[in-house]
């Protein structure tokens, strides 16, 4: 009886375990940003590209030697804007909707886009 | 035939000396530890930060039968390793907070001896400062469950030290749309050692 007793409570623990492995949910989004930039005349060494959402800078890094960069963050549910700190020319990226701000400075991601990877990202020098 | 009547002769006083009279009530007891953890596999709790240590207080009710019920809380502190930034975000000094509710089943090797395995429910904590903006916190909670088991020495009457080692299951709800990415972020498990003081009363 006592076994039996010890038994359903194992059961109980097996049913919560379960019901709370799921992670479907978009409570709490991270970006990830990798890609690579192009530059005629800028050392890479002197780039900072930093993901930004409300206002907070939520990743920064600097770039690797061949103009490689991986970023990642936790963000807000309305979207972030990958800051750079040399004039953006263009990009290319797999996905659609992403804009480049007035002052070309960052690019700016719609919510909902939060991995992303970047085949190119052109600076004007 | 001499030896075998010795043999019986003893073997009442032996048998009775093994069955050692236990009592009937439920035994409680309350511990601290100090505490070392190391998350494994590939996830960011294993590869973007340093080994986690802390302190941790527990309590125990253990019944006739051996099996007992018991609830742990452990506090960890850890640091973003070196060049591991870029992929933890721009976070500061966390913290992962741990509570163990479990079931426990309790073995006597010896008199002063014991093993007890256990198996439970746990639920974590993850909190970061934003380095942007010093007091500002990311909090993350996260559920799973846990195996153990501890090793018990008796030092005299009520007073015990032990060796506990833990996995700890954890399953966090941070989302990406790359499922391999969100894996990265949300899973881990975590390899702890204690070691720690029991009263018992």
């Amino acid at each position: 009886m006592k076994f039996r007793t010890v038994t359903g409570l194992l059961f109980m623990y097996f049913v919560l375990i379960m019901s709370g492995c799921r992670s479907d949910s978009t409570d709490n989004p991270r970006a990830y940003v990798e890609g690579q930039m192009v530059a005629a005349t800028v050392d890479f060494n002197k780039i900072r590209h930093k993901i930004i959402s409300n206002n907070i800078v939520t990743a920064q890094t600097a770039l690797q030697a061949g103009g490689s960069f991986t970023l990642s963050g936790p963000i807000s549910n309305d979207g972030f804007s990958l800051t750079s700190t040399e004039k953006i020319k263009s990009f290319k990226a797999e996905k659609s909707g992403l804009t480049i701000s007035a002052d070309s400075m960052q690019i700016n991601v719609p919510k909902g886009i939060t991995y992303l990877k970047f085949i190119e990202i052109v600076l004007r020098k | 035939m001499r030896i075998a009547i010795l043999l019986l002769m003893i073997s009442p006083a032996l048998f009775l000396s093994q069955k050692r009279k236990k009592g009937l009530d439920v035994v409680s007891n309350i511990d601290v530890k100090v505490l070392a953890m190391k998350p494994i596999g590939n996830n960011w709790l294993a590869k973007d930060l340093q080994p986690f240590y802390g302190f941790g207080f527990g309590g125990n009710l253990m019944t006739p039968i051996n099996f007992g019920v018991g609830i742990d809380y452990s506090a960890y502190f850890s640091n973003v390793d070196y060049g591991r930034r870029n992929s933890y975000g721009n976070l500061g000094s966390p913290r992962m907070t741990v509570i163990d509710a479990f079931l426990t089943h309790r073995d006597e090797i010896s008199e002063d001896f014991y093993i007890e395995e256990m198996a439970g429910f746990s639920f974590y904590r993850l909190t970061n400062n934003f380095i942007d903006l010093g007091s500002e916190q990311l909090k993350e909670k996260a559920v799973g469950f846990h195996l153990g088991g501890k090793a018990i020495y008796t030092l005299d009457g009520p007073q015990q030290v032990f060796v506990a080692g833990k996995a700890n299951f954890y399953f966090g709800n941070t989302f990406n749309e790359n499922a391999d990415i969100r894996r990265y972020y949300s899973r881990s498990v975590l390899l702890s050692l204690s070691l720690g003081y029991r009263y018992n009363f």
